[in-house]
């Protein structure tokens, strides 16, 4: 999967010069592109904005996304759990790290895979954390497994 | 641990010439087309390899229920290969769809009915994977893409089977520095699509391992990952050891998957630099190499220690 951290902008920077640009947000995360919105509006640039809602699935948004032609730009905003799904699913439609910026609002759930003894782990952290299960202290990676939804956790040795 | 002269002789040095070492491609064609090889250390090391599978079977077996027809070809592919190259060491005798394998150096008979899942007692992988030293995985074609769905593993260089399960080889590839955001992961991945069956291809991949321990899983790092910090400069020639890997790809037609599989040899710099040829050569790449392979490739810590005693060679040499 696209790793989350460097997709992750602290505040979302104004990338000029594409042709289109698409802004996908919800309650939580409005205020985090009205920025974007008005620098779009001052250079009379091409965008569209969406709430994540208007899609009735993962599928119609995949199809959606891989209509746009190259020179697409997408902003989105909006709690955890929508941006990880709206990642996946930018990411199956072709989009990379380059062509799009994240701002999760919130706090951001992780599943950890513990390496040592293979529970996974929900935590809200995304750098180290302690496995529930066997106590193994763990490095998150962003090396990600579809298969377990879970991101690898390596052993910090003590 | 002192090793053998023949040990020495069986180790496939990974360098050519003093070209700097980046990753890349380095597959070449395999002349003779032959999955196995079975060398000095063919008991030792099944016993350790059988030992893992009855004590951690989860960890060093996995598989998805579409491999079936992958792993007998597998199976189909290195017996034949073990009874043509080794005739005095494994004999294969079929009987239409009736086969018996034997391995002499074990002194073991498997009877089965080729493609018979009901004939064996184990899945076809597991049991062709315990009578050779190499580790054995399987790589299922969907789609233009490829899947990690089976595999015997029993000596993996820090990486988990149970993880990587299902992943597609880019996404198994995911935490290598500059593989994937090169283009190179890419690259391969295509090369590997376009692997035909009767041509397969070998490469060798290195790393820097302490001790001479060929499971360096992640599940167990919490108790070997400390010897690291162990590294002096009165002990680093005996406990550093060049860990290569030697791999080989076989396309599969029937199932039209992909067989991976490894063979892992051990050096310790000791017994390297006693080859002159090698401890230079090795000396000229190790020195050029950027931080992120020395970190990737585990040698990061006692980068200047290693360096200091092969050092100390040269100037002798
Ligand atoms: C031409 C084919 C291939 C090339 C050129 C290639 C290249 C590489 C390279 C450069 C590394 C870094 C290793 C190191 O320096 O220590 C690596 C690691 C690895 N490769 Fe491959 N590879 C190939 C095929 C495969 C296949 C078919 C598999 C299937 C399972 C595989 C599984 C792995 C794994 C598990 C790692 C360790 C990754 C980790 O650290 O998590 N490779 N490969």
């Amino acid at each position: 999967m696209l790793d989350m951290d460097h997709a992750t902008n602290k505040n979302f920077t104004f990338v000029t010069g594409r042709r289109k640009y698409l802004l996908f947000t919800d309650i939580t995360g409005y205020g985090e592109i009205t920025p974007i919105l008005s620098s779009l509006d001052e250079q009379n640039l091409l965008y569209m904005v969406y709430y994540f809602n208007e899609f009735s699935s993962n599928h119609d948004l995949k199809t959606y996304l891989s209509q746009q032609k190259m020179g697409t730009y997408i902003y989105a905003s909006g709690n955890w759990n929508s941006i990880i799904s709206f990642v996946k699913t930018a990411e199956k439609a072709g989009f990379t790290e380059e062509e799009l910026q994240i701002k999760g609002i919130g706090e951001r759930i992780l599943r950890v895979f513990c390496s040592r003894c293979y529970a996974i782990n929900v935590c809200k952290t995304s750098k180290e954390m302690v496995c529930q299960s066997c106590g193994q202290s763990l490095s998150v990676s962003n090396h990600y497994s579809r298969r377990y939804d879970a991101y690898l956790g390596y052993t910090i040795l003590n | 641990m002192k090793q053998l002269k023949e040990d020495i002789d069986e180790f496939p040095f990974p360098f050519k010439s003093n070209d700097p070492y980046r990753f890349s491609n380095n597959s070449i064609p395999l002349n003779p087309p032959i999955s196995i090889d079975v060398t000095s250390k063919y008991i030792e090391e099944i016993k350790l390899k059988r030992d893992l599978l009855k004590t951690v079977h989860n960890r060093c077996y996995q598989s998805t229920p579409d491999t079936y027809e992958a792993q007998w070809e597998v199976l189909n592919l290195v017996m034949h290969h073990l009874s043509d190259m080794y005739p005095d060491r494994f004999k294969l005798k079929k009987e239409k769809d009736h086969w018996s394998f034997t391995n002499l150096i074990t002194n073991e008979t498997e009877s089965f009915i080729y493609r018979d899942n009901s004939s064996l007692t184990l899945e076809p992988l597991d049991v062709i994977g315990r009578h050779v030293q190499e580790d054995l995985l399987i790589l299922m074609e969907k789609d233009n893409e490829l899947y990690l769905e089976a595999g015997q593993l029993c000596f993996p260089g820090r990486w988990s089977l149970v993880f990587k399960l299902g992943m597609t080889f880019l996404e198994i590839h995911q935490p290598i520095p500059e593989f994937n955001d090169t283009g190179l992961g890419d690259k391969i991945r295509r090369f590997l699509l376009n692997l035909e069956a009767g041509n397969p291809f070998e490469r060798l991949n290195w790393a820097l391992t302490i001790g001479y321990h060929l499971d360096t899983s992640i599940e167990t790092f919490h108790k070997w990952g400390h010897k690291q910090k162990e590294v002096t400069p009165e002990n680093v020639g005996s406990l550093v050891h060049l860990r290569v890997e030697r791999q080989k790809l076989f396309r599969l037609p029937k199932s039209n998957s992909i067989l991976f599989n490894i063979h892992t040899y051990l050096l310790s710099f000791e017994d390297l630099v006693q080859n002159p040829e090698w401890r230079s050569t090795f000396y000229d790449i190790f020195t050029n190499l950027p931080d992120y392979i020395l970190k990737y490739k585990g040698a990061y810590a006692y980068k200047d220690t290693l360096i200091e005693y092969l050092k100390k060679f040269q100037q002798h040499a």
